[in-house]
Parts: C-alpha cells; structure tokens; sequence
C-alpha cells in the first residue's frame, strides 16, 4: 500500500470542510428560528447535514479506485428536518390562522448542542491535520 | 560475543523505513477515524506493524538496529524482483514489511453505528507523532554517523 506524503492533511482537511459546513446549517438554523416566512411558504424548516466517507479531492478518489478505504468525509447531503412546525397561540402576527402562527420546528437546544459537536469535532481535525504537516515536515529534513 | 554495528546496516535503514512508511500510514487512519467521528454507520480502521516487523526479526535471530555476527536470511521475501538490491537478503526483506490495516467492526458506543472514540484516537495520534519524531530522529543520527565516517568531520 502507497502513503502519500500529503494524504494525512488532505483526509483531516476534508473533516474541517465537512464541520465548517455543520457549523454554516447549524448557524442557519439559529438565525432563522423565528422566520415565519420563506420564498417556499410557511414557516422556516430546519436542515441537517448528512455525513458519509469519502472526499471529493482527486488523491482520495484515486486512492479509492486503487483500494485505499482512506477517504476522509465529506457531507453528501443537506434534508430538512420532517419534524412538525411548532404552533404558538399569537392573534396579533399578520400570521395567525384562528389565532396561532406556525413556528420553525428549530430546537436550538439540539441546535446548540450540535453546534458544539461539530466545534469539538473541528478542533480534533485541526490537531490531526497539525500532526500530518509535522510530521511531512520532519520527513523533508531526513539527511540533511 | 562480538557485537558488529555496520555503519551501512540495510537491515536496520530498511526496517526504519518501513517503520517511518507505518507511522505515516497510521496518521492517515487515525485522521480518517477522526475525520469520520460523526458519520453513521461508520467503523474505525487500525493499521498493525509492529507484531509483524517484531516476528519477521525474530524469525531471523536479529533483534532491531543490531546485527548479531552473521546476518541470518528472512523468511519473507521481497514482492518485487525489480525493488532495488533484492540480492542483498534480508534486508531487502525487512524493508518490504508492510503494515495492514484492518477494520474495527466492535459494537457502537453511540445509537448511529460509529464506534470512533475520540479520546483513544487523539491520544493514539499524538503517540504516533511523537514515535515518528524519533524515527527520524534516530535515521538522522544515523545519516550523520555515516556522513562523519565518509567525510571524517
């Protein structure tokens, strides 16, 4: 089996891409918890992210075609969340039907609690990518 | 007993590059078990080396980094005729020991599948770092040995 040199910080790179892109849904969630009102209609539906391996950088997809499994991770899928809408009794919101307005069906508990995952989950790549690029920089200085 | 260190012992440079080849290899997995923390369904990968480099040497009476008087030949053999200085034996061998990588298909600690454990998988990482400091550490003082002799400064 061939080790790329840079194979360890584009796999760890993937993973800070993968986060970043949790942390952006997630942060969208949060900004919109009380949008009542999207260009589709109703209330604002909350997203989720779907994580899978694989990556789309050409070292990984080669190195899957050559039976490598080290593919690092990549998000395949943005869904809404099927949850029902939340109905919060409001006569006053030009919203209201019979007096309750349908609410984004966003937990920010979850939300938040998600929001640290992927944060933690961001540091550990952050460290795994600092240890493949000392240790690519120790390689070069063997023999000198 | 007369212990010979060769300056130019392909035993112990092969088998350190095979060593530096698993440590290398072993960061790719642990990133890739990192990377894939939250991914459902998602199973942590583990490279073994060490068992095997350990058994090839012992099978061949030397022990890593000292040749004990006559090189005995390894079991293994090299993959490829064509990789450089097959002829040489044993050391040619040593340096084809490959690490293997296997699945770890143990239950999931959470409900989604995974059973990556963060904790064990930065701290693994930070082991191989530091084991591959001294690996290179230990073939630059090689490397500088054998500049010394050559250059005799």
């Amino acid at each position: 089996m061939g080790v790329g040199l840079f194979d360890g910080m584009s796999i760890s790179g993937s993973g800070l891409t993968a986060n970043r892109t949790w942390l952006d849904v997630i942060a969208n969630n949060i900004a919109n918890a009380n949008t009542t009102r999207t260009p589709a209609g109703g209330p604002y539906r909350a997203e989720e992210v779907v994580f899978s391996p694989g990556s789309a950088s050409f070292s990984s997809a080669l190195g899957n075609a050559t039976g490598s499994t080290l593919q690092g991770v990549q998000v395949s899928g943005i869904v809404s969340d099927p949850a029902p809408f939340k109905l919060v009794y409001d006569p006053s919101s030009p919203d209201a039907v019979n007096g309750y307005v349908q609410m984004p069906n966003v937990n920010i508990g979850t939300e938040m609690m998600n929001m640290i995952s992927a944060t933690r989950a961001y540091e550990a790549n952050v460290t795994a990518f600092n240890a493949a690029k000392t240790m690519d920089t120790q390689s070069i200085s063997i023999g000198k | 007993m007369k212990i010979h260190v060769s300056l130019l012992d392909t035993t112990y440079m092969n088998s350190m590059q095979s060593a530096l080849n698993a440590s290398l290899l072993r960061q790719q997995v642990y990133a890739n078990n990192i990377a894939n923390v939250n991914t459902p369904g998602y199973k942590r990968e583990q490279v073994h080396f060490d068992s095997i480099l350990q058994s090839q040497l012992a099978a061949s009476g030397q022990s890593m980094g000292i040749s004990t008087g006559v090189v005995q030949p390894l079991s293994l053999e090299a993959n490829n005729t064509r990789d450089i200085g097959t002829n040489v034996g044993s050391a040619t061998a040593l340096g084809t020991v490959s690490p293997v990588v296997t699945t770890d298909s143990s239950t999931a600690i959470g409900g989604n599948g995974n059973n990556v454990n963060v904790d064990a998988e930065m701290s693994a990482l930070a082991e191989n770092q530091v084991g591959y400091g001294a690996l290179v550490q230990d073939m630059n003082d090689q490397f500088s040995m054998l500049r010394t002799a050559i250059l005799g400064s």
